[in-house]
């Protein structure tokens, strides 16, 4: 454990963990904030702080899921900043996400219509979301991650995706028992 | 035997995979009977195929600006080494336009020598002599030009003391000798 711990301090293996990390940090970034440049910001200041605090990074668990406990911190902290963390989410659930912009294909817009509906649910819903559908975690390992316990993320994942069905629009049937979806132009 | 609640209880761990045999067998076994939980169940393979194929699409194209993979090694070896800082300002300071930086450097000449030359100017000023008003045996009394202040020596014993509370030191005073 120690070996890790002075291994992970060294700046040339952080810097490894940028080539090798940064681009999942990104894209989990994103899927939290909803905007790209914040999401570029928050990654440059989690490896930042995984440099200040690499002497606490204890080695029981994978460098990714250290720095992703970084990103979660300054996720919400941004968040809160914002005024994005707490609101009301029974009135922003009853307005439909439509993306704006023009997309080549079904698939792309849907994409679209999914991330921007992820940004109205609860960054406590939204964190279930991401680490069960984006990083593919089990349960068990989401309750980890997030300091609750199993109950609790599969009472939050039901929820999550029951809302997130009433936020996309009725004529796309996203969540289709055969796993397509239909959309009606 | 499991019923309709078990199951929807279990279902994420079912889809994971992370039942235990037993159970898994008594969950499979109630699926093949109901047809409401096997419909949740296709329900959530289904959200769960599409969120990931979602996910991944809107995200597929992100990756980390060139620019900031820099900045960050930079964080890196500013942290690493404490001089670093300073070499950073210097270099940032030398990077300056040159009308910049030199107006910089006179203004750091002008404040050093107008600093070394303060004390000399005010020494000048004490050396210089005033003309002697009045004299007397046992003291002089002197015009000081500068500030037209009015000073009384007065010997006593072996020395000489300035009688006049005065916040001027700019005063000169020739005490005449004492006659034999």
């Amino acid at each position: 454990m120690a070996e890790v711990e002075r291994e992970i301090t060294q700046p040339h293996n952080l810097q490894e963990l940028v080539e090798t990390e940064a681009a999942r940090l990104l894209r989990s970034a994103y899927l939290l904030c909803g905007d790209e440049t914040e999401a570029q910001d928050l990654v440059q200041e989690t490896f930042l702080q995984a440099r200040k605090s690499a002497h606490r990074f204890r080695g029981d668990s994978a460098a990714y899921t250290w720095l992703y406990g970084i990103l979660r911190n300054l996720c919400r902290r941004h968040l809160r900043k914002q005024g994005r963390f707490v609101f009301e989410e029974e009135l922003v659930l009853k307005q439909s996400v439509q993306p704006s912009v023009t997309f080549e294909s079904d698939q792309e817009f849907c994409a679209a219509t999914l991330v921007g509906a992820l940004q109205r649910l609860s960054a406590e819903h939204r964190e279930v979301v991401v680490l069960r559908y984006y990083e593919r975690l089990k349960i068990e390992q989401i309750a980890a991650r997030i300091g609750a316990t199993k109950g609790t993320v599969k009472s939050r994942l039901h929820y999550a995706v029951q809302h997130l069905q009433g936020l996309i629009p009725e004529e796309l049937n996203l969540f289709a028992a055969d796993g397509t979806y239909h959309r009606v132009t | 035997m499991m019923n309709c609640e078990d199951f929807r209880n279990r279902l994420y761990e079912y889809l994971d995979e992370t039942l235990s045999a037993e159970v898994e067998a008594e969950a499979r076994k109630h699926i093949e009977h109901c047809s409401a939980c096997r419909y949740a169940l296709q329900r959530e393979e289904a959200a769960t195929g599409l969120l990931r194929l979602s996910f991944d699409r809107a995200t597929t194209h992100l990756a980390l600006r060139p620019q900031l993979v820099r900045d960050i090694a930079r964080g890196f070896s500013a942290e690493t080494r404490p001089w670093h800082g300073w070499r950073q300002r210097w270099q940032r300071f030398v990077s300056m336009p040159v009308g910049v930086a030199g107006a910089s450097v006179v203004l750091v000449v002008v404040l050093v020598l107008s600093f070394a030359t303060r004390p000399r100017r005010a020494l000048e000023r004490i050396t210089t002599p005033g003309a002697v008003q009045h004299e007397t045996h046992q003291a002089c009394v002197i015009e000081v030009p500068i500030r037209t202040q009015t000073h009384v020596f007065r010997r006593q014993g072996g020395a000489v003391v300035d009688e006049t509370v005065s916040s001027a030191a700019f005063a000169y005073a020739k005490i005449p000798e004492q006659p034999q």
